[in-house]
């Protein structure tokens, strides 16, 4: 329904649900606004924006006041000015003017409608209000109460975005303020900090500060997680000062999360590498960059003459960029020749391919983020959004705050997201996923809300899973998997009438024993109720770190060239002989596990990681290291000294991601720009850099000089990435890659004609008692420490809101074994034992156990064994006493 | 994220929820049922500590941090233990003029408590209010729910020997 | 005609070369000038109770600048309050204009009048926080 009205004179069209002040904007007519936000819904408390409407008698808040038929409204009178110029002068009288100090003196929005009304002084007196300091929600943001003026932004910011309700006005009158009332659920996502119009609330982690005008913002991606968000990071003499983002940036439209806020402090941390390191006798030495370079190149060479280029094995990161992937492969594909090259993307694609490939034909995530708020219901699996990708849970928050959409929570541990927030919450034990998965499709079909359209036009095979489903009875799933059959029916019906509906699943899923055949089942549901092609529906595999993507995409991985050319395939072998003039291999590599193997053996002689840290982020430590103790020679590039590092014979200088240009691709498919913000640090450099530069030494130079020529390279000869150029991703915030480059997969159907549906291979669980190891000990990422190790334990400001591991174990196994909330615990599994504190609740249910990984000083990784290629890294079998 | 565990005692006992409960059913589906339900949770309790609180907020599907900032809003809602009686004295214009200061003071002196304050014996609150729209027969002091007109300090330790 | 105008011209110089009272050359560096009160000469930082600087370090005199002379850090501390890490005046690019002083809303740097300010390197020219409270070396 539209609307017509007048504003100041000019007729305007409308739909009806639009305020007054929305329809203003939209056809840019000025009113001043101070609480006013155009991510949350209008507080109206600042009283600037009033206007007056024909008719009525007093004046109207315009963010209040929806439009009506046929109103004149007036924004710009007399009377109107010296009502918001009171309004202002009120704020005053409490206001300090301490501009000079404050964090937001040059971009606060209150100097700045002081300055434009031309208030030069307040008439009003009255005794000012000192409002006492009261400790805030997080020590990453101080609050200042004196300079509040009661907007009321954060409070709506806590509710509306991250939908914590930590905050609130307290009291009333002279003594409102803003209180911390549940500090326990702050998320120190500093979504507050960010909407405050003036400086009440300021970044607490830099002591060095920067006026605006003095700052240099320079857009980038985040790098911890892979939502990819866009955020600005704010230097000043080539310091880090803080972060900030923009709205109308990338998927996370000026919200971030604690990570991407505060965990960038680690760029400046005393103990990153300033000079490339050598080892002499037992030592690592400084030395030269170029020393190291030459040396590293020459003994490349020797062992390459002496055992052959199999004897080499290269891993890449998932937390480097596009285009040092790539140069990686090239320089291992080329000009060591040989395929063993792989990265820590393949624990999570290799389950992810093997599973979806054959019933859909690509295993990625299949629709843009941004769709969740297009959202009816969304099941989230094994994942806790609101500790590892909060951008996204902010999104589902959203889509129930305006959309209604109906959140299904599958998690056994309690989450933020699983209480208060879903509709359903099923709590299965630990890899039985696919028994519930098939349940709720048998559920489904026999309630006969499958999109039988859908099944017909675009699937095959769909009688055989009919079939197959059967078995899956309510009772036998709850028997199995211990979810309650009414929650299941319940997830079943609302998944199936939903119009549109996501499954969002994380590694609890996929780094789980018979992954394959859960994440198929899932696949199975997505296509039995149409949600695939479709805005809001489909698949979201969440993916840990920043450019997972983009590492499987860049083709570091054993069996495939970049963009998935099988390195077995004679044209793709013929095409890069001839741009890397190099001879190629025609064999497929080792992938990572069996790197790791193999050199444990004594078979491969050297390796170089570049930006990784296996010690601590590959699942099995002591294969590691063993793998590392047998090699001749081990380069490592890294911008720390890690625990794989000191490991190492030569250590080169890398640089963090402030520091270099390049592109990443998020989870979502979309490849974006990072900018270097800040010069290297000492002597290091650019990981491409340092890899084209050990090429040239070896007697094949690469002729990069910027990556931006990688990146044409990429364009050129990779499927997904063709057609993209590098001013285009600077234009338009980013470029979405494969199929037909449309944000959403599947939308012209599939990519084989139909998908099948396939039942012969999904494995059910076989039901074990395991007495040595009764528990299921499953291990996650935390929003603090998420996965990346070595960096954010160098962050201090997140040290702060997070410093300790523990194990979380259940009251009742708890009890059994007298094990008591703080106390001391031994984990053994059949490969290592770990000692740390528990923490003893009802958080998870019986028999399962859960811990932290990536804590540097404590080694997850040894509990785990890696001897297959696709490794379950989530879940092991553990018995937990009493230290 | 896990959801610290609330260790403390719980003030919440199975029968205020189940009172809780038959209050809050009562405004099941009905806009702004907050007030209503807050009101006679307090008649209930006689004040609404953080645990009452959040107990409303979870089963009434409102922010908790929302049912703070409206109980510390309003004056009547308190979170703190009130007294058996609460004594309010009136000093809107008309009771002011006729002398509701001198009750006030006097009232200080003989409970020993400050206005907000409690007697020890938790006997007696002692409250101010504005204007209790009863002019015509200043000064008044509301005890509990009874108006008494034409207050003398004099006449206050008759009026009060009522309320145990 | 053209004769006139030279006279009268002569008579002025005559004027002052005969009368002993009327010299302005001043024997610098035995005598030295007196300046006016809103002389604008080397900067330096009012001192406050402790001694230390009065600057907060919030930017203003760095945004007024026009000849971008002045490189300012900020830097918080603990209980709030702020102080220039870091305060550069280049002595040889600043054109004495004193915005600077006049936009300072602690009065904190002040324009002295102190004209004279040499040295062998150009790098002495670039004057820091501890150079600007050293009031032996600014002379304000």
């Amino acid at each position: 329904m539209t609307v017509e009205l007048t504003i100041d004179g000019k007729k305007i069209t409308t739909s009806e649900d639009k305020t007054i002040l929305e329809a203003a904007r939209e056809n840019g007519i000025y009113i001043p606004t101070l609480c006013y936000h155009s991510k949350l819904s209008p507080i109206g408390s600042c009283r600037l924006c009033v206007v007056e409407i024909e008719g009525v008698e007093h004046p109207m808040a315009s963010c209040t006041t929806p439009v009506a038929p046929n109103i004149v409204v007036t924004t710009k009178s007399e009377k109107l000015d010296k009502i918001r110029r009171d309004a202002l002068k009120l704020m005053l009288v409490n206001h300090p003017l301490d501009c000079p100090i404050c964090d937001a003196g040059g971009e606060c929005d209150l100097q700045n409608m002081v300055f434009q009304f031309g208030i030069d002084q307040v008439e009003y007196k009255a005794n000012k209000v000192e409002r006492e300091e009261i400790p805030f929600s997080t020590p990453l943001i101080r609050h200042w109460p004196n300079r509040c003026i009661l907007c009321g932004r954060c409070v709506w910011a806590c509710r509306e975005i991250t939908g914590n309700n930590v905050l609130e006005i307290a009291e009333k009158g002279y003594d409102s303020h803003i209180e911390a009332i549940y500090p326990e659920k702050c998320l120190s996502c500093g979504e507050c900090l960010s909407v405050c119009p003036v400086g009440a609330l300021t970044d607490n982690l830099s002591p060095i500060k920067a006026r605006k005008w003095q700052a240099k913002r320079t857009l980038t991606t985040c790098n911890h997680c892979s939502v990819g968000c866009q955020l600005e990071i704010n230097t000043f003499e080539d310091k880090l000062i803080n972060i900030t983002t923009k709205e109308s940036e990338g998927t996370n439209n000026g919200s971030l999360c604690v990570k991407g806020r505060f965990g960038h402090d680690y760029i400046h941390s005393e103990e990153r590498l300033k000079q490339a390191l050598i080892r002499k006798r037992e030592d690592l030495i400084p030395t030269d960059i170029d020393e190291a370079i030459s040396f590293a190149a020459k003994k490349i060479g020797e062992i390459k003459e002496k055992y052959g280029s199999d004897a080499f094995a290269g891993v890449g990161s998932v937390h480097l960029s596009n285009e040092e992937n790539y140069i990686f492969q090239r320089f291992v594909r080329s000009v060591i020749g040989t395929n063993n090259i792989d990265s820590l993307a393949s624990l999570i694609f290799e389950p992810l391919s093997e599973a979806l490939i054959p019933v859909l034909g690509m295993g990625l995530m299949t629709n843009p983020l941004n769709d969740l708020l297009l959202s009816d219901v969304a099941i989230v699996i094994g994942t806790d959004l609101d500790g590892n990708h909060q951008i996204v849970a902010n999104k589902l928050r959203w889509a129930a705050y305006h959309n209604d959409l109906k959140p299904v929570i599958v998690d056994p541990r309690e989450i933020s997201l699983s209480k208060g927030f879903a509709n359903v919450w099923m709590r299965p034990k630990p890899s039985t996923d696919t028994v519930w998965i098939n349940g709720l499709i048998r559920e489904i079909i026999s309630r006969g809300l499958e999109d039988k359209d859908f099944i017909k036009k675009h699937t095959k095979g769909f009688e055989s899973l009919k079939k197959f489903v059967e078995q899956f009875t309510p009772e036998k799933v709850e028997e199995i998997t211990g979810i309650d059959q009414k929650d299941l029916k319940d997830a079943a019906q609302l998944f199936g009438e939903a119009k549109a509906g996501a499954i969002i699943f994380g590694s609890g899923i996929i780094g789980q024993n018979d992954s394959v055949s859960a994440i198929r089942s899932l696949g199975h549901l997505a296509l039995i109720t149409g949600n695939l092609g479709k805005r809001g529906g489909g698949l979201y595999p969440i993916l840990p770190r920043c450019n997972t993507q983009g590492a499987w995409d860049m083709g570091l991985n054993p069996l495939y060239f970049p963009g998935y050319q099988p390195v077995t395939d004679d044209g793709a072998i013929k095409r890069f002989k001839k741009l890397w003039g190099l001879p190629i291999k025609n064999e497929k590599g080792l992938s990572l596990v069996d790197i790791f193997l193999k050199a444990s053996e004594g078979k491969i002689k050297a390796m170089i990681i570049m930006g990784e840290n296996p010690l601590v982020t590959f699942p099995d430590s002591s294969l590691v290291k063993k793998a590392i103790e047998n090699l001749e020679f081990l380069v490592v590039i890294d911008s720390f000294l890690t625990e794989t590092a000191e490991l190492a014979d030569i250590v080169i200088p890398g640089v963090t991601f402030a520091e270099k240009d390049g592109t990443f691709t998020s989870c979502e498919r979309r490849i974006q720009r990072v900018r270097a913000g800040l010069k290297p640090l000492g002597e290091s450099m650019a990981d491409w850099e340092i890899i084209a530069k050990i090429s040239e030494m070896m007697g094949h130079p690469m002729n990069f000089s910027t990556p931006k020529d990688i990146f044409d390279e990429i364009a050129k000869v990779t499927p997904c990435y063709g057609n993209i150029t590098y001013e285009q991703l600077d234009e338009k915030g980013g470029a979405w890659c494969y199929l037909g480059k449309t944000p959403r997969l599947f939308e012209d159907g599939f990519p084989g004609g139909k998908a099948n549906f396939l039942t012969d291979d999904i494995k059910l669980p076989q039901k074990k008692e395991n007495k040595e190891f009764p528990i299921s000990l499953t291990v996650g990422g935390n929003f603090y420490n998420y996965l990346i190790g070595s960096k954010t334990k160098r962050a201090k400001g997140l040290a702060l809101v997070y410093p300790d591991n523990f194990v979380l174990i259940n009251d009742e196994d708890a009890d059994k074994k007298g094990i008591k909330d703080g106390d001391m615990v031994v984990i053994k599994t059949e490969n290592g034992e770990l000692s740390l504190p528990a923490r003893v609740n009802s958080n998870i249910i019986p028999g399962v156990a859960h811990l932290k990984i990536s804590f540097n000083d404590i080694d997850v990784g040894k509990l785990f064994k890696a001897d297959k290629a696709i490794v379950p890294y989530k879940i092991v079998n553990a018995s937990i006493e009493k230290a | 994220m896990e959801i610290a565990a609330k260790t403390e005692e719980n003030i919440l006992t199975k029968e205020s929820m189940e009172i809780l409960d038959k209050i809050i059913s009562r405004y099941k589906g009905k806009r702004g049922a907050l007030m209503p339900v807050l009101q006679e949770a307090q008649e209930e309790f006689g004040y609404l500590p953080i645990e009452i609180q959040n107990y409303i907020a979870t089963q009434m599907g409102i922010p908790a941090s929302e049912v703070y900032g409206v109980v510390t809003f309003y004056h009547f809602f308190t979170m703190v233990p009130k007294g058996r009686h609460t004594i309010k004295v009136c000093l809107g214009t008309a009771c002011y003029v006729r002398g509701g200061k001198k009750i006030i003071e006097k009232l200080k002196n003989d409970l020993g408590i400050d206005i907000g304050g409690t007697t020890p014996d938790r006997r007696f609150s002692l409250d101010v209010v504005r204007c209790l729209g009863a002019c015509g027969l200043a000064p008044v002091v509301m005890v509990d729910n009874d108006i008494h007109q034409g207050m003398k300090p004099s006449k206050l330790d008759k009026t009060l020997e009522p309320y145990k | 005609m053209i004769v006139l105008p030279l006279l009268k011209g002569l008579k002025l110089t005559l004027k002052r070369f005969l009368n002993p009272f009327s010299i302005i050359t001043i024997q610098y560096p035995e005598k030295k000038r007196e300046v006016s009160p809103r002389w604008r000469g080397i900067h330096y930082f009012a001192k406050d109770e402790k001694g230390e600087t009065k600057c907060v370090a919030c930017g203003l005199c760095q945004a007024v600048c026009p000849s971008n002379v002045i490189t300012i850090e900020a830097a918080e501390e603990p209980g709030g309050t702020r102080y220039p890490k870091r305060f550069l005046i280049n002595l040889t690019r600043c054109i004495f204009c004193g915005f600077c002083e006049e936009v300072c809303p602690k009065d904190a740097i002040k324009l002295g009048r102190n004209y004279e300010f040499v040295n062998y390197k150009r790098s002495d020219f670039i004057l820091n926080k501890e150079d600007l409270l050293n009031y032996d070396l600014v002379k304000p």
